[in-house]
């Protein structure tokens, strides 16, 4: 990539880069969607969500920005998909209906309540985004959506969330994460 | 919490040993049943209430003393992480307990928004601050709205 274009690129989108050491994975599922799973943005996520996926914490709170989380943490999202009750949320959003949303494929663990979020590329592929341990209420308007995962601040914002209607689309176009 | 709905502690303990056997058969309570899945979130929630309610004064302390600029940003949200991952665990133990169930009873308390909703609301605030959508004077002022929000029913039970 020209070294102009790079420049351009805000860091989220320079997270989606692929890996130059192969640490790139992909969650391919016959009759799903093809996940991408960009260590960049794995890495980025491991201290805060490294705990969700049981990685080892330290003493703030947080897993170590470490090259073995970052791989541990991969490869725990990339087995998600084998967990016996796994949903997948397909087309469907994160943060919708607010100005951060975007169209995303949810992964949802219903026994642990651990979801990943694979946002919409500008290419129409799916990368992923975040990971987490979602609150009961946080599952509960997840599920009651059909699938639209809203963080618990957006909830309290009730101004900014639009309840499900099956009848509207109220998908996003924003993506740039 | 001003519950919108009666408590029955014979039905929650029911729809635990419930959710428990359908787990031990590999199976999942939302996906048997969204109803019975509902029924028990709603009990769930009223745990996740008090187990945050009985951590009000750490969770304020922390507040405090990041509203006071007495902890930086950093230091407030190591102190909160903490605390708020260590009730989590807490709410993950009770709301499986039988025997910390048959002696819980949701609050009674007259305000009507949820504290642990707020608490979990600032958490994630601080992702909104990695990926550069909000500033940590944002995250400031939003501490600072749930503290007053709260402040004034500290010594409810």
């Amino acid at each position: 990539m020209p070294q102009a274009e790079y420049s351009a690129l805000t860091k989220a989108e320079k997270r989606q880069l692929p890996d130059p050491m192969g640490r790139d994975r992909f969650i391919e599922e016959v009759g799903r969607p093809r996940l991408t799973l960009r260590y960049n943005q794995v890495e980025y996520k491991t201290p805060k969500h490294g705990p969700d996926h049981n990685l080892p914490v330290n003493n703030k709170g947080k897993s170590d920005k470490i090259q073995e989380n970052a791989l541990a943490l991969r490869d725990s999202l990339l087995k998600m998909p084998n967990r016996s009750n796994i949903i997948w949320f397909e087309h469907e959003q994160y943060q919708g209906g607010t100005p951060q949303g975007s169209d995303s494929v949810n992964l949802y663990d219903p026994d642990t309540n651990l979801i990943a979020v694979y946002a919409k590329q500008p290419d129409g592929t799916y990368s992923f985004l975040t990971t987490c341990v979602l609150r009961p209420a946080e599952a509960d308007h997840l599920k009651k959506s059909g699938g639209n995962f809203l963080t618990q601040k957006m909830l309290d914002q009730k101004t900014a969330v639009t309840e499900y209607n099956p009848n509207q689309d109220s998908k996003n176009t924003n993506n740039e994460q | 919490m001003n519950s919108d709905y009666n408590y029955n502690k014979e039905r929650h303990k029911k729809m635990i040993i419930r959710s428990q056997d359908l787990k031990r058969q590999g199976k999942n309570i939302f996906i048997e049943n969204s109803e019975e899945y509902f029924e028990l979130s709603k009990y769930e929630q009223a745990v996740e209430e008090q187990v945050f309610w009985n951590k009000r004064l750490e969770f304020f302390l922390i507040m405090k003393n990041f509203l006071d600029n007495i902890i930086n940003f950093d230091e407030f949200e190591t102190a909160f992480t903490l605390l708020y991952r260590k009730t989590c665990k807490e709410f993950d133990m009770f709301v499986i307990d039988l025997k910390q169930i048959e002696k819980f009873q949701p609050s009674t308390r007259t305000r009507s928004d949820r504290f642990a909703n707020s608490i979990s609301a600032i958490f994630r605030a601080f992702e909104e601050v990695e990926d550069e959508y909000s500033t940590e004077q944002e995250v400031k002022s939003y501490v600072e709205k749930i503290y007053l929000k709260f402040q004034n029913f500290l010594n409810e039970e």
